[in-house]
């Protein structure tokens, strides 16, 4: 090789490296984002920050007297890309101090992960970003004819008021009938395995476009929609702990364990929880859809259309990515409906369970 | 209604914006800066009105036109971006009190604005206070006040701040929460009475001071 071949070859491999070690500093999709590691703090302090660069840091909150110490707490950070790499510690100035402590190691949350079915950790998560609200063409419309009509009927300034307060109405209505916006809060219920079978696996995902709250005790991944800089702000109270993860641009997801119990759903008897929508796969593919399901009640009839309009269809993300040959069970779950922990206030809460009726299978 | 008309003309744009695909405003919460923008309008001193015509019979009914004109024009475009913001998922309770109470205070300032029409030193002591409260003060304790953080603000001064109608707004649009805006309202009522001029508004006193 030439010299000048050597030199386009190192230069390629230059760029190559670059480009790897990048991809590295900010995570991609479908990756764990969740890691953590130890400080020991020391008061008075009552914030720090732990910053990672474009990776992503972590704000604390805390509430350290003078004299007082917090031994080895374990904090949330963005995951690391070599076992070497340390955050940037800033706390105030003239202010007490944080001791590194080093990265806490996973092996038993990786192994709770890897255990589980690879089909159960693949299916596709909600679009959870909610549509920017737009006023539409229609209402900007009406809102423009009533400033005419009001400026037209300026003589008469009761009558025009009058007439604004109509057509303003109007115009909340045109907003109203818009439809419902994406939920920027979701949590699935993911299931795989009969419900009289031994052995049915159970996973909840909770997805979100803003702030997410998780439970970093028992979450056993994080993941985000895309690359993107994760901030966590942790609150260290003496009431407890909070977490909050958000990933500028991008949707989270935790997951964690779910146990629920002798909750179980055949097509005799719906012993789970007032379900407000449902639908249901056969082996061969067909979705058919069976409206509410009470608790207590066998599975129902597939519900009749009504005149001139066709049955709801299930979310495209709940039922794609599916394996076929396999009977599937999609629900809406009522409000009062369990769904595992605390429910966020505005959080929609789906099940999907593959598998969950071995007679409607093959 | 001049104020009116182009309080609707910028709050219309704002509103229109996003759906033609300027995408810089869809963040922004409607409905307070939509009563941002009315409220800097609505109190804006204006050009002093001759004294026989600002003195000629049935103000009050005149002051009552202006007000169903005015809330003709905005009301419409405020039920509109108070119904995007509840859709955008802005709690329907701290929305509705920030309308209500922010149509309220850009009424009172439009009616102090016009009644500091009617008598020189009406509009000389509007004016300045509008000026002074409204704008000047706030803006010195903001910059007085800040610590060079971003972000950062007036903590001695918040009081006086927090007294102008637009700084409340502001706050609302920034939090989108509610508080009450009691130092606001004080604030524009004393404009109002600072707007009036007991002696040039009195019919009698006015054909007592004719020669």
């Amino acid at each position: 090789m030439s010299r000048m071949g050597r030199l386009i070859a190192l230069a390629v491999l230059g760029c190559c490296s670059a480009h790897a070690s990048f991809a590295w500093v900010q995570v991609g999709a479908g990756e764990d984002l969740l890691d953590f590691v130890r400080l020991r703090c020391f008061g008075p302090l009552d914030s720090l920050v732990l910053d990672m660069g474009d990776a992503g840091l972590t704000r604390v909150e805390l509430s350290l007297a003078q004299g007082e110490e917090m031994y080895w707490v374990k904090l949330p950070l963005t995951s690391r890309p070599f076992d070497t790499t340390r955050p940037d510690i800033q706390v105030p100035s003239d202010y007490g101090t944080a001791k590194w402590g080093g990265w806490v190691e996973s092996e038993e949350r990786d192994a709770l992960w890897q255990d589980l079915p690879a089909g159960l950790k693949a299916r596709p998560r909600p679009p959870v970003r909610p549509d920017a609200v737009h006023a539409s063409p229609s209402s900007l419309a009406l809102a423009l004819a009533t400033a005419l009509l009001v400026v037209g009927l300026r003589s008469f300034p009761r009558r025009a008021f009058l007439l604004a307060c109509a057509l303003g109405a109007g115009g909340v209505w045109f907003v109203q009938v818009q439809g419902e916006p994406i939920p920027s809060q979701v949590r699935v219920l993911e299931g795989l395995g009969a419900s009289d079978a031994v052995g049915t696996r159970w996973l909840l995902a909770r997805s979100a476009d803003e702030d997410l709250i998780v439970d970093t005790e028992f979450c056993l991944r994080l993941e985000g929609s895309g690359p993107g800089r994760l901030e966590w702000n942790v609150t260290l109270g003496d009431w407890g702990q909070t977490h909050r993860a958000r990933l500028a641009g991008e949707t989270l997801t935790s997951f964690f364990d779910l146990d629920p119990g002798t909750r179980r759903c055949t097509p005799e008897v719906n012993a789970w929880g007032s379900l407000d929508q449902v639908w249901t796969r056969s082996g061969d593919g067909t979705w058919v859809y069976h409206g509410a399901w009470a608790l207590g009640a066998p599975l129902p009839p597939a519900a009749r259309a009504a005149s001139g309009q066709g049955h709801p269809d299930p979310p495209g993300w709940l039922t794609s990515g599916l394996p076929m040959g396999t009977a599937v069970l999609v629900a809406l779950l009522g409000p009062d409906t369990w769904s595992g922990p605390e429910q966020e206030a505005g959080e929609v809460c789906w099940l999907r369970w593959v598998a969950w009726n071995t007679a409607g299978g093959h | 209604m001049i104020a009116a008309g182009i309080s609707w003309v910028l709050g219309f744009t704002f509103l229109a914006a996003p759906t033609l695909g300027f995408e810089a405003f869809d963040d922004l919460p409607r409905s307070p800066c939509l009563l941002l923008i009315w409220m800097a309008l609505a109190g804006l001193p204006r050009a002093r009105q001759e004294m026989d015509e600002a003195l000629k019979p049935g103000w009050r009914a005149q002051t009552l036109a202006r007000v169903c004109k005015s809330l003709g024009l905005m009301g419409p475009l405020l039920c509109l971006a108070g119904a995007l913001d509840y859709r955008a998922g802005v709690g329907s309770g701290p929305l509705f009190l920030t309308l209500g109470f922010g149509v309220g205070l850009a009424l009172l300032l439009q009616l102090a604005a016009q009644r500091a029409r009617r008598s020189e030193l009406g509009f000389l002591r509007y004016g300045w206070a509008w000026f002074g409260c409204m704008l000047l003060l706030p803006s010195l304790c903001a910059v007085s006040g800040w610590d060079g953080s971003p972000g950062g603000g007036a903590s001695r001064c918040g009081i006086v701040s927090s007294a102008s109608p637009l700084d409340w707004i502001y706050g609302r649009a920034l939090n989108l929460d509610f508080r009450w805006p009691i130092y606001p309202y004080l604030l524009v009522l004393s404009l109002v009475f600072l707007a009036s001029d007991a002696r040039r508004e009195s019919p009698l006193a006015s054909e007592a001071a004719r020669p």
